[in-house]
């Protein structure tokens, strides 16, 4: 098999489908109704293996250039 | 207590429209506390968007493609929605935003300047100014508080940690002075 083939052959695994929209101010403002019940068990499945962020420190340090 | 937030938040959110950064989606996977208070916020008419570097940001970390399935049908359940193609509608007007943007931003950090995908978030939330879009964010350093008001503020126990985001909306107020400084 091929790289390509395989390529292939692994993207009809994903199931990655995304909604877009060209128009923020069209966007239908219609609730919504996620169920908790399902994203806690999906974000339970991987939160362990989930790449973190990093927070830079929010105090600001002075420099000596500042301090004069 | 493992969340922390203003009792009026969702109510305030009601109609509106808040663009979500990726450490919004890393808080909601690993806080259930908070990823209830998402569900909520979606519950009460507000309308979550996000731009495709955001998707990137929070799935990069996938160990397998199981998981990059779940983490998307995670975003699809939030009902988040993604502009597309951000960079390739930056007009004349933006570039002066972004630059105003980056000249107060820098003074922030001491090595380097803001993240670009924080730029281009913010810059979403400038394009969009007049729906009352709103950003949610924990990259408090990137979304400078010289352009942008901080709304509210979310406090979350993970795991023993505190961490913290926030709701910011573009101050045409604030904006005022940095346009006249350039």
């Amino acid at each position: 098999m091929s790289n390509d083939e395989k390529v292939e052959e692994l993207s009809k695994k994903l199931d990655t489908k995304l909604t877009y929209s060209d128009d923020l101010t069209k966007i239908d403002k219609k609730p919504i109704k996620p169920s908790f019940d399902r994203l806690k068990k999906l974000t339970k499945d991987f939160r362990e293996n989930l790449e973190d962020y990093i927070i830079e420190p929010t105090t600001y340090t002075i420099t000596s250039k500042q301090s004069k | 207590m493992n969340l922390l937030h203003t009792q009026s938040l969702v109510n305030n959110l009601s109609d509106s429209t808040l663009i979500i950064d990726s450490t919004a989606l890393i808080d909601a996977s690993k806080s259930e506390d908070f990823l209830k208070l998402l569900t909520d916020i979606a519950k009460a008419g507000c309308a979550f968007v996000t731009i495709n570097a955001v998707i990137h940001e929070f799935t990069r970390g996938a160990k397998d493609i199981a998981q990059l399935n779940k983490q998307i049908q995670v975003i699809n359940g939030l009902g988040i929605i993604v502009y597309p193609r951000l960079e390739d509608k930056i007009d004349k007007k933006d570039q002066v935003f972004l630059f105003a943007y980056n000249k107060t931003t820098i003074g922030n950090r001491s090595e380097k300047g803001p993240s670009y995908i924080d730029s281009l978030l913010c810059l979403l939330a400038y394009k969009f100014k007049h729906t009352g879009i709103k950003i949610l964010s924990a990259n408090h350093k990137d979304i400078p508080l010289s352009i942008f008001n901080r709304d509210e503020l979310i406090t979350m126990d993970i795991s023993g940690e505190l961490r913290t985001e926030a709701i910011y909306s573009f101050s045409e107020d604030k904006f005022k002075p940095l346009i006249d400084d350039i």
